[in-house]
């Protein structure tokens, strides 16, 4: 039995919310459905594909408590196709059917009984902290790409949180680059804790709290097993990866010959057009750093075999020697994408070891890619 | 409770490393169809996962839920059912996705339970690339993981992948056992006991979903009695039969192995009856037909049709044309005593 109503604005903002933790191919068929239950005051909806786990909970009027999961790309497609207005649901007594109208539609939607449903994770004991919501959106946004996609690692496919007084250090790998971002709590952990968290649950975060001011409150539970991460109306659990992440401070170079320091803007427009030469010849930019009386300027060219090649050229602050380096065109564009701040400073040391780019004016992000190997 | 039946050695292993905490990290059961492989999977992700001790109580939320296939940290992979080519039964393999699939969830801590189980059925389909793929994950899977392979025939598995894992053997369960089992537990009559526990040759999986499900035991009829029909019918009805069976044979492999091995079982209890050893039969159900049956042949024609079947059973596997192993085999269909009396002489 249930009987509720609410508006059809919320149910189609909430199920756009949990839909994104649906099942696309499930183990667990009920997991394409999505989880419906009237308590208290609130309908709460929820869904999981056993890796990431969204709640959220819209107002409604609720005459009879009460829970069902009905599939969930039906009910969202069904939901968003109606004007808007006030919906009722009705589930009969001991009913697996949804009986859904809104205006002059009507609806009958054939569900799967709640208590089949994998149980949603509640973590209220743990280590908990606060976060501002923009600065964690930065941070993920710095951090997450340089995930490996798929990896026999797994582990190089999460982001490894490591919480430490009141800072938070995010750390993303995939045997190509690294990167590492710092932030700082709104509390401070009284315990170190360390977890790797899925990539892809963190990119789903970003997606959620792009409309949230109010800081975002994280707890992990204390078999470390899973995240929960509260937002405003909404729920995120995400399951941990296990393993142990590379210690990366080692891949970090800690001196340079050459320093560069870069506007980010210009760096960026030279890297992607030289990009578009790398396509034809295996993605491989070439930098060449240029010192000059103080001042100077990095060379970044492209070249494809019975194609053609391209070299554009920004002014630099050149410290140290001159330089010879070749990087994927991609990951430097990934990177210089996300810095965000004017300036960007980049070392080197020889053209086989690892380059360094920093935002200038903050020391809170680090990013090292490999170098590649090619002939001059 | 351990439920599974007849399989004293293969129990006491599991439970003896589960009490001392040292679970092998992979394993394979090795055994005939229905012999019990996936219900001791089951059983050991229930044991592992259970709220109450180290065995499975079977009553806990956890126990219930793994049991009726719902528990999201217990997975079965199998082949997928076939949607593409619009004929009904699975595909032909477990896909490298199916595999890529268990080793991203398996890098995930457990989601309710304490430990993630991935139960491999039939593990003889995991072609090459998939089989390959999952070396890796089997040789070293995360903690809190436990894969559990289950095949019919080891010797089909890359030894790579059978040296990965702890290999358990389960041996057909004994017919006494099965029987008693049957009378005992699940309210069968002591007469169809007996001839379900004869029937399914050591696979109690077989006998327990006959005594539940009419068709089963109706099929087999319905086999015999094509069986019957045509070793007395002309060579075109045959010819005939044989087409279809072959046709049968492109859809559902399986299907026609198993019709194949129910005529062994025919003949095998004729050859039985002929030499007077009736109390060893397998279709308990039908010694009278068997007697009569039986005098019409002489114990050559008998072994030598044996011998046939055998043939053609290993030549299918061997992806012979299943049209002419077929074939082959309706013209070694011994004819019986009475009819060639009654056929004029040429």
């Amino acid at each position: 039995m249930m009987k509720v109503s609410c508006s059809q604005e919320d149910l189609n903002r909430g199920l756009a919310v949990v839909g994104r933790a649906v099942a696309t191919r499930a183990v667990l068929p009920i997991t394409n459905n999505v989880l419906i239950a009237a308590e208290g005051s609130q309908l709460k909806l929820a869904a999981t594909n056993l890796e990431v786990a969204i709640t959220c909970w819209i107002g409604a009027t609720i005459e009879e408590e009460g829970t069902i999961t009905i599939p969930a790309r039906l009910v969202t497609d069904f939901v968003n196709s109606l004007p808007s207005g006030r919906i009722d649901m009705t589930v009969a007594p001991r009913g697996q059917s949804v009986e859904l109208t809104c205006a002059r539609y009507e609806a009958h939607i054939s569900g799967l009984d709640a208590a089949d449903f994998p149980p949603i994770p509640k973590i209220d004991e743990g280590v908990t902290i606060k976060v501002k919501s923009e600065e964690l959106r930065t941070a993920i946004n710095q951090v997450a790409f340089a995930a490996a996609s798929e990896e026999s690692r797994p582990v190089l496919t999460g982001v490894q949180a490591d919480f430490d007084g009141d800072t938070l250090t995010l750390a993303a790998a995939d045997g190509f680059r690294l990167a590492v971002r710092k932030l700082t709590l709104d509390n401070v952990v009284e315990e170190k804790v360390t977890v790797i968290i899925p990539a892809r649950s963190l990119a789903e975060l970003n997606r959620l709290i792009t409309d949230q001011e109010e800081p975002v409150e994280l707890t992990i539970n204390p078999k470390k097993s899973q995240v929960i991460f509260r937002l405003r109306n909404v729920e995120m659990v995400s399951q941990l990866i296990q393993g142990t992440f590379p210690n990366y401070d080692q891949l970090i170079p800690q001196s340079y010959t050459t320093k560069a320091v870069v506007n980010l803007a210009d760096f960026l427009r030279a890297t992607r057009s030289a990009s578009i030469f790398a396509r034809d010849g295996s993605g491989i930019v070439r930098l060449q750093v240029m010192p000059k009386d103080g001042k100077g300027k990095i060379a970044i060219s492209a070249r494809a075999e019975e194609v053609g090649d391209n070299v554009g050229e920004v002014d630099a602050t050149v410290e140290g020697e001159e330089t010879k380096i070749a990087f994927n065109g991609k990951y430097l564009v990934d990177v210089l994408g996300v810095l965000g701040e004017d300036e960007v400073a980049f070392e080197a040391t020889t053209s086989s070891s690892p380059g360094v780019l920093r935002p200038v004016g903050k020391d809170n992000y680090v990013h090292v890619v490999m170098p590649m190997f090619v002939q001059w | 409770m351990w439920n599974v039946i007849g399989q004293p050695k293969a129990v006491e292993l599991l439970r003896h490393s589960l009490e001392s905490g040292r679970l092998a990290h992979a394993y394979l059961f090795v055994g005939q169809p229905h012999v019990g492989k996936a219900t001791l999977a089951i059983n050991l992700a229930q044991a592992l996962n259970c709220e109450q001790g180290i065995e499975p109580c079977g009553q806990c939320r956890s126990c219930l839920r793994i049991a009726a296939g719902k528990h999201a940290d217990v997975q079965i992979i199998g082949r997928l059912p076939d949607t593409g080519s619009g004929e009904a039964g699975p595909k032909k393999e477990i896909s490298i996705g199916q595999i890529r699939e268990l080793q991203q969830a398996a890098g995930l801590r457990p989601y309710e339970g304490k430990h993630r189980v991935f139960i491999i059925d039939s593990a003889e389909h995991l072609n090459e690339e998939s089989a390959n793929c999952l070396l890796k994950t089997l040789e070293e899977p995360p903690p809190e993981v436990l894969i559990i392979l289950l095949a019919a025939n080891d010797a089909r598995l890359l030894p790579t992948i059978v040296s990965r894992c702890q290999r358990v053997e389960l041996l057909p369960v004994p017919a006494n056992t099965i029987e008693q089992e049957l009378v005992e537990h699940r309210q069968i009559e002591p007469d169809k006991a007996k001839a379900f526990s004869r029937l399914c040759r050591g696979g109690i999986g077989w006998a327990i979903s006959a005594s539940l499900n009419e068709r089963l035991p109706q099929e087999r009829s319905l086999r015999l009695n094509e069986l019957q029909e045509l070793v007395t019918t002309s060579l075109d009805k045959r010819f005939d039969f044989a087409t279809k069976l072959a046709a049968q044979f492109n859809k559902n492999r399986d299907s026609v192995e198993e019709v194949l091995r129910l005529w062994l079982d025919w003949w095998r209890d004729l050859l039985l009856v002929k030499e007077g050893c009736a109390e060893f039969i397998t279709n308990v159900d039908q010694e009278e037909t068997l007697v009569q049956h039986s005098e019409g042949y002489n114990v050559a024609e008998i072994r030598h049709f044996i011998e046939a079947i055998r043939a053609a059973l290993e030549q299918l596997e061997q992806n012979a044309n299943p049209r002419l192993v077929l074939e082959v085999l309706m013209l070694s269909i011994p004819n019986r005593e009475e009819e060639r009396i009654k056929r004029p002489s040429a």
